[in-house]
């Protein structure tokens, strides 16, 4: 009976919104939006060549620091209701064969998720796309090495370094953008630089490693507290 | 403005990240920071009031900033006016009571807890100064996921059922709001309010409707009005004090600004008295005000029922300002004030004797005025304050209340606020009894759960916090008309949101 009811009840909402949503206009209302801005003018005013990042980083730049502010918020959420006082447990890892093939491909993973986060104003991808690439590395240490070596060889303390230091940079950027343009996460034409080339697009660059920084670290962070608790001792 | 009010957010934000940089080299550092970054912000707070208290009175005060140099269509702006100024300095005062609160209270996983603290502060002042519709859902969100994890800090089982809940109805609150924005913009093509409520009679009638329902619908469920109420008792009574305390007097006051922000300047009342809805969110808010009351009456945890006590007095906020008479809003803000200033008190002072005794939530308030009977004497100036005695602010708001209801011939809603003041009186008095049971062996100072208690944990800074909003609510008692002029301007900016469109667009070319 209660879903028979829910689906009566969906059933009507799901109609509603579909004949309601049926009159949305073909195109915009109004005719100078920002988006045909953005199609014709984002090369010549912001250098990039990827649309994308250019409303991310420069037109948005505030909602990205919002949006990157919101998974540092979650991490630090994550790490408090999953923190215990024992220290972590480790499981041995995988076969040899497993490890040594890994060993080859990590830095690759690694040379990847650099190459996406700072190419983000000339191909598909940026901070938060390279970032979670980066964030595969603690993954692959902890199932592959298990988690002991993951502590070894970066540890928790040195993750939240990397986190806060790309938040920081991301604020860094912001703030030298008053100092040059006057406004906040202002991008100085001065750094506009030839568009095509990897130093152009101004701040896109440094704000997207910082993004980088903050979405790969924090993701690890995730991850490293929660497998923490799974993992027993062997 | 002397400053930008962009600092109000970069300072909180800037703090948030530096406070896990700082927390691995120096824990002593760590607090020090947080004391001198929360004094700096009330600081900043209390200089934009000063410095823009003679333009709010003339009714010129407006700030506006373009984030990345952008001009409003293209980019994200600020529009800081007296309705933003005036949240805005209650998330500041707030937010700093609570972190020096907090300072004495909170004896374990400091370093997270203020991070969290201070990027929901960051949150609430993004929410109360950005001029662009998706920003402000990003705000909503940072200022919803940092208060899921601040609800969980205890981390028993209570706690987490209540976040569980509490963040499927955040969620869900969060899609709804989503989901009216895509509406407006792929109907017009712009994100910026000020453009929006210039031409959102463009739109055609049914999607607008639609996009009004979505966004009210998501925002009744933050506020927990009626039928959307489930989550209040549980998740207030559940989470640590302080938080409890910032939920119900700063973040239900930042809904109540997001409410007027999109339905009186952002869509224009008009499209909601249209419909006849307005008539709508009074009955359900009405509803709300007594089954607040009346469900407080059951409770016997301290807490709880201060959480279904706010409900009612969220409910008489929303009805009175669904009036929309400039004496109705007057009500409305000032109560939304005065409200934020007493349940901020009752909540801290609760949680001051709760803190002490182990055992079934009842029993913790017994004997707490053997503990420490100015407190106590707080908790009961804050108790009369609610129900609404003379001398005392809580009074003023509801008086202003009645006669807006009077002005406009709702008696239901007048017999209903008074047995809400009586049902008030009712619930209270058994919690000031229970207080007087016992003696003072049985409150005992619970040994603390800090590892490293230091300077700076004392009772001190929880007592200091209770008396000042003790004298906050005696003083604004005695002068509630300081409030008069400035609300009036506010009240014209939301009657005439054509104002707020000039002053964001003024200058800038559009159709």
């Amino acid at each position: 009976m209660k879903v028979f009811l829910t689906a009566i009840i969906l059933a009507f909402t799901g109609g509603a919104l579909f004949v309601n949503l049926g009159s949305i206009p073909d195109s915009f209302l109004l005719s100078h939006t920002a988006s045909r801005f953005y199609r014709e003018a984002v090369v010549t005013e912001t250098g990039a060549l990827n649309t994308v990042s250019a409303i991310l980083y420069d037109f948005r730049a505030f909602d990205s620091l919002g949006e990157s502010t919101v998974i540092f918020a979650t991490v630090s959420g994550i790490v408090l209701l999953l923190s215990r006082k024992t220290l972590p447990v480790s499981s041995a890892g995988l076969s040899l064969i497993v490890k040594r093939t890994f060993g080859i491909l990590t830095p690759f993973v690694f040379l990847l998720s650099v190459y996406i986060i700072l190419h983000g104003h000339l191909s598909p991808g940026g901070g938060f796309q390279g970032g979670v690439l980066l964030a595969v590395i603690t993954i692959i240490f902890c199932i592959i090495y298990g988690s002991s070596f993951d502590l070894s060889r970066y540890p928790p303390q040195r993750k939240t370094l990397i986190e806060t230091t790309g938040a920081l940079l991301f604020l860094g950027v912001g703030i030298i953008g008053i100092a040059l343009t006057g406004s906040f996460l202002g991008n100085p034409s001065a750094w506009r630089g030839v568009p095509g080339t990897l130093p152009s697009a101004g701040s896109i660059v440094p704000i997207n490693l910082g993004v980088g920084l903050k979405v790969g670290a924090g993701l690890a962070i995730i991850f490293y507290s929660m497998i923490q608790k799974t993992l027993k001792r062997q | 403005m002397i400053f930008s009010p962009l600092l109000l957010i970069l300072l909180p934000l800037g703090t948030a990240f530096l406070i896990p940089l700082v927390d691995l080299f120096h824990v002593e550092t760590r607090r020090l920071m947080v004391i001198i970054s929360a004094s700096f912000s009330l600081f900043l707070g209390f200089a934009a009031l000063w410095s823009a208290w003679p333009e709010l009175l003339a009714g010129t005060f407006f700030h506006s900033y373009h984030l990345s140099g952008w001009l409003p269509p293209l980019g994200i702006n600020l529009a800081f006016d007296s309705l933003g100024l005036l949240f805005s300095s209650l998330v500041t005062l707030f937010s700093f009571l609570i972190i020096v609160y907090s300072i004495g209270f909170i004896g374990h996983h400091e370093g997270k807890y203020y991070v969290l603290l201070f990027l929901f502060q960051a949150g609430c002042q993004g929410i109360v100064m950005t001029g662009d519709i998706f920003n402000l859902y990003v705000f909503i969100e940072l200022s919803a996921i940092t208060s899921y994890a601040l609800i969980a800090f205890e981390r028993d089982r209570s706690s987490l059922e209540a976040t569980i809940k509490y963040m499927v109805y955040g969620i869900l609150a969060g899609v709804f709001i989503f989901l009216g924005i895509i509406i407006i913009y792929r109907s017009l093509g712009t994100l910026n309010i000020a453009e929006i409520a210039d031409n959102f009679h463009r739109i055609p009638l049914t999607l607008q409707r639609t996009s009004v329902v979505f966004l009210l619908t998501g925002l009744l469920i933050k506020l927990g009005v009626f039928p959307f109420h489930f989550w209040m008792a549980k998740v207030y009574g559940s989470a640590p004090a302080s938080i409890s305390a910032l939920l119900s007097g700063t973040l239900a006051k930042v809904n109540i600004y997001i409410l007027l922000r999109l339905f009186w300047v952002g869509t224009g009342f008009s499209v909601l008295r249209e419909a006849g809805w307005d008539r709508f969110l009074l009955g359900i808010a009405l509803l709300s005000t007594i089954l607040g009351h009346v469900l407080a009456l059951r409770e016997r945890e301290v807490k709880r029922m201060l959480a279904f006590s706010s409900m009612g007095h969220m409910g008489m906020i929303v009805a009175v300002l669904s009036l929309n008479t400039p004496l109705g809003l007057f009500a409305g803000l000032l109560h939304a004030v005065f409200h934020a200033l007493m349940k901020t008190g009752l909540f801290l002072s609760a949680g001051y004797f709760l803190r002490f005794r182990e055992g079934p939530k009842e029993k913790r308030f017994t004997g707490a005025a053997y503990r420490k009977l100015p407190i106590f004497i707080g908790f009961i100036i804050f108790a009369l304050s609610m129900i609404g005695i003379p001398p005392l602010n809580g009074f003023f708001s509801k008086w202003f209340t009645m006669q807006a209801f009077l002005e406009k011939d709702v008696y239901p809603a007048i017999a209903l606020i008074y047995s809400g003041n009586i049902l008030g009186l009712i619930y209270y008095l058994p919690f000031v009894r229970q207080g007087m049971l016992g003696k003072e062996s049985i409150m005992k100072q619970k040994s603390t759960s800090s590892p490293t208690p230091g300077f700076f944990y004392q009772e001190r800074f929880v007592t200091t916090v209770v008396y000042i909003l003790i004298l906050l609510v005696m003083s604004s008692g005695l002068l509630p008309f300081v409030f008069q002029e400035p609300f009036e301007v506010m009240i014209a900016e939301l009657t005439e949101p054509i104002r707020y469109i000039e002053h964001v667009l003024g200058g800038i070319i559009h159709e």
